[in-house]
């Protein structure tokens, strides 16, 4: 691989993110009137007026009490510079919801577990969707071929959410075979410590989003491995191993194994893609991670956090990317010298 | 017999049909395949079901005058919600407009690719081909669902819900950059061909060129673009309203969603309340994904399945209509 092409992929990426963090800092401004005042003056307005005391002189001293008087009064370059001084400090003021904890702290707290299912949900899947699209493949044309193919299909395209509430409705509330809601469990007192019980707690209530979140990306997965086994299993190459007298089992594993590098690349973007599907089923599980903060941070109107997990989710998104290019040109000599299709 | 049949219903209503067009291909291609046949019948299923909606339901489904939580029965067919609503009612009203935006979503986004990816594979390697292929990354890389999300919670501080048009808007001026990528990388391909080279050669216009070589050469994909767009716009829908940022007034299979998950239908074995909204929406996206599926096996025939019974009896019809008598084919 050369080192050109992972520096320039690399300024690219970086040219990406700032577009990406930047969007944050445009788009409260682009809205119609002033965002925060009117969150401050639904907040104290009526309690203000009903002493009689003056509203805007109220939300000034919030304002100033909050930290937030760069947003107030400095011209809009300025206030872009401080805004990019924040966020590579991560310093994304305090949040309004736990008021006087600052957001990265919640963010802290939150990320570990967000990444406790999506990454056992993202390797699951992956080893299921591999196998199972090599069984279609194998049988092409079969019934085995169009259940594997049509369910699959029917779990990505059900909503993700509402695969989550079926399985929580019939498995955890009625047939009490996983656990509801939390982490790990909360009512034996179980500390959160390096124990024995501590650790089962939490892969026992981690089990029922993470089937939820591989029931969703297992269709690309098949749908990447039964394409690309197809072609490769009519391909002249594989018709000599068959004429060589190799058996039919040793041929689909040659198969199967080349079908797999064009999967491998895709595993990073799908690392990236599930942090989203987690995000919208954290709040069902109750699940205490980033998605669960970012729903609470809409309900709530609580922007600095809404800030802060918006850019961790640009900044995983981008990250993602950039190690699937990484990938990409050591598996695949011939994307590091491209020219024209690389862009 | 079945040839002169169809020679008779041709010569009957005189439809010009060009047999060789790329769209007539495409769909016969489409249809050929067992796979995007059944997604063409369930779509139209679905979509009848929607209309009888907009005409007809047993209540009114804003009425909320029903006992609360009635599990399925004769009367109400999927029983009632916790505010007392018929669901099968609001089921039947709720699918147009999820389904209205999700094709619309698809065509305006499969526009946006057209444009863009054609100019950006026409103009490759100068400035016009790297502002858009950027803008392109910029909207692939960042998730066009977060954003809306983002949009919809600074609204939601000056009381802004979500209406359809703006849903419709945001959806589609999102949804479009994997099209456009690939279908930048496609023209590319199709540019160096050498019908193109000779058709530029002999004074061809460039918009000729578009529409008669390189849109009818692409037209799988734009065709299966339409349909992943489509599913995009589907989804994005649902996700808007699953967090609560659309207007929740309406009465469509998101909001039914949403109101479920606020009562908690799920905890509290109401399944009729959630599971109907959540299968329809499924079930339409699982509809355009198997016509997709179609599409992609016209598209690349390593991966079609030959009817070659069919082809065989077409093969014996035609050699008995020559006159040779025998039918054989070796």
């Amino acid at each position: 691989m050369k080192k050109e092409y992972l520096i320039k992929r690399g300024i690219y990426y970086i040219i990406i993110w700032f577009v990406g963090i930047s969007i944050d800092f445009i788009l409260p401004r682009l809205i119609p009137g002033s965002v925060l005042g009117t969150i401050i003056y639904g907040r104290i307005g009526a309690a203000a007026s009903a002493y009689g005391n003056n509203v805007q002189q109220e939300i000034e001293i919030l304002v100033q009490q909050l930290g937030l008087s760069q947003y107030y009064h400095t011209p809009l370059y300025i206030q872009y510079f401080d805004f990019l001084k924040d966020i590579i400090q991560l310093n994304f003021g305090p949040s309004l919801l736990e008021f006087p904890v600052p957001v990265s702290q919640i963010i802290e707290e939150a990320a570990p577990w967000t990444f406790a299912i999506v990454i056992p949900a993202v390797v699951g899947a992956f080893f299921i969707g591999n196998i199972l699209g090599r069984t279609a493949a194998l049988s092409r044309g079969g019934i085995k071929d169009y259940l594997i193919v049509g369910g699959t299909m029917f779990l990505y395209t059900f909503p993700v959410f509402v695969t989550g509430e079926i399985l929580i409705e019939f498995l955890a509330v009625d047939a009490h075979i996983f656990p509801l809601g939390s982490q790990y469990n909360t009512f034996k007192f179980i500390r959160p410590e390096f124990s024995l019980p501590f650790i089962w707690s939490v892969v026992y209530h981690a089990m029922l989003p993470v089937i939820t979140l591989i029931a969703f990306s297992l269709a690309g997965w098949v749908m990447g491995m039964r394409n690309n086994m197809i072609p490769i299993l009519q391909e002249d190459y594989m018709n000599y191993y068959r004429l060589m007298g190799v058996p039919e089992k040793q041929v689909s594993q040659k198969a199967y194994r080349l079908a797999l590098l064009p999967n491998f690349t895709s595993f990073s973007i799908a690392l990236g893609y599930s942090v989203l599907g987690a995000i919208a089923i954290e709040l069902l599980f109750n699940y205490a991670g980033l998605g669960y903060f970012f729903n609470e941070a809409i309900t709530a109107l609580d922007y600095p956090l809404l800030n802060g997990i918006f850019f961790m989710l640009v900044t995983a998104m981008v990250l993602s990317n950039f190690v699937a290019d990484i990938v990409y040109g050591m598996i695949d000599p011939r994307t590091s010298h491209e020219e024209t299709e690389g862009v | 017999m079945g040839v002169s049949r169809t020679k008779q219903r041709e010569r009957r209503f005189r439809i010009n049909v060009d047999k060789q067009s790329a769209f007539y291909s495409l769909l016969q291609g489409i249809w050929e395949q067992r796979i995007s046949r059944v997604g063409l019948y369930l779509l139209l299923g679905i979509i009848v079901f929607c209309t009888i909606g907009v005409f007809y339901t047993p209540y009114n489904p804003n009425q909320t005058s029903f006992p609360r939580d009635l599990p399925p029965s004769f009367q109400h067919l999927l029983g009632t919600t916790d505010y007392g609503q018929d669901v099968f009612s609001q089921l039947l009203v709720g699918g147009f407009p999820v389904i209205a935006v999700g094709i619309l979503t698809g065509l305006i986004g499969t526009f946006i690719a057209i444009l863009v990816g054609i100019t950006a594979g026409l103009y490759a390697d100068t400035i016009v081909d790297r502002i858009l292929s950027g803008i392109t990354q910029i909207f692939l890389i960042i998730p066009g669902i977060l954003i809306i999300e983002l949009i919809g919670a600074y609204l939601g501080a000056i009381s802004i819900k979500l209406g359809y048009f703006v849903i419709l808007g945001a959806l589609s001026a999102t949804g479009w950059a994997w099209g456009a990528r690939v279908l930048r990388s496609l023209v590319l391909s199709t540019r160096r061909k050498e019908y193109i080279l000779s058709s530029e050669l002999i004074g061809e216009s460039k918009m000729n060129v578009i529409f008669q070589q390189i849109i009818p050469n692409n037209l799988p994909f734009i065709a299966s673009n339409f349909f992943f767009t489509a599913i995009y716009g589907i989804a994005g829908l649902t996700f808007i309203y699953y967090f609560g940022l659309g207007s929740l007034t309406q009465v469509n299979w998101g909001t039914m969603l949403y109101w479920s998950l606020g009562g908690e239908a799920y905890l509290r074995g109401l399944w009729w309340w959630y599971v109907p909204p959540g299968l329809m929406i499924g079930l339409v996206a699982l509809s355009f994904a198997l016509i997709n599926r179609g599409i992609d096996r016209v598209a690349n025939p390593k991966l079609r399945e030959w009817n070659i019974k069919k082809y065989y009896k077409q093969i014996k019809e035609n050699n008995g209509d020559n006159g040779d008598g025998t039918g054989n084919i070796s």
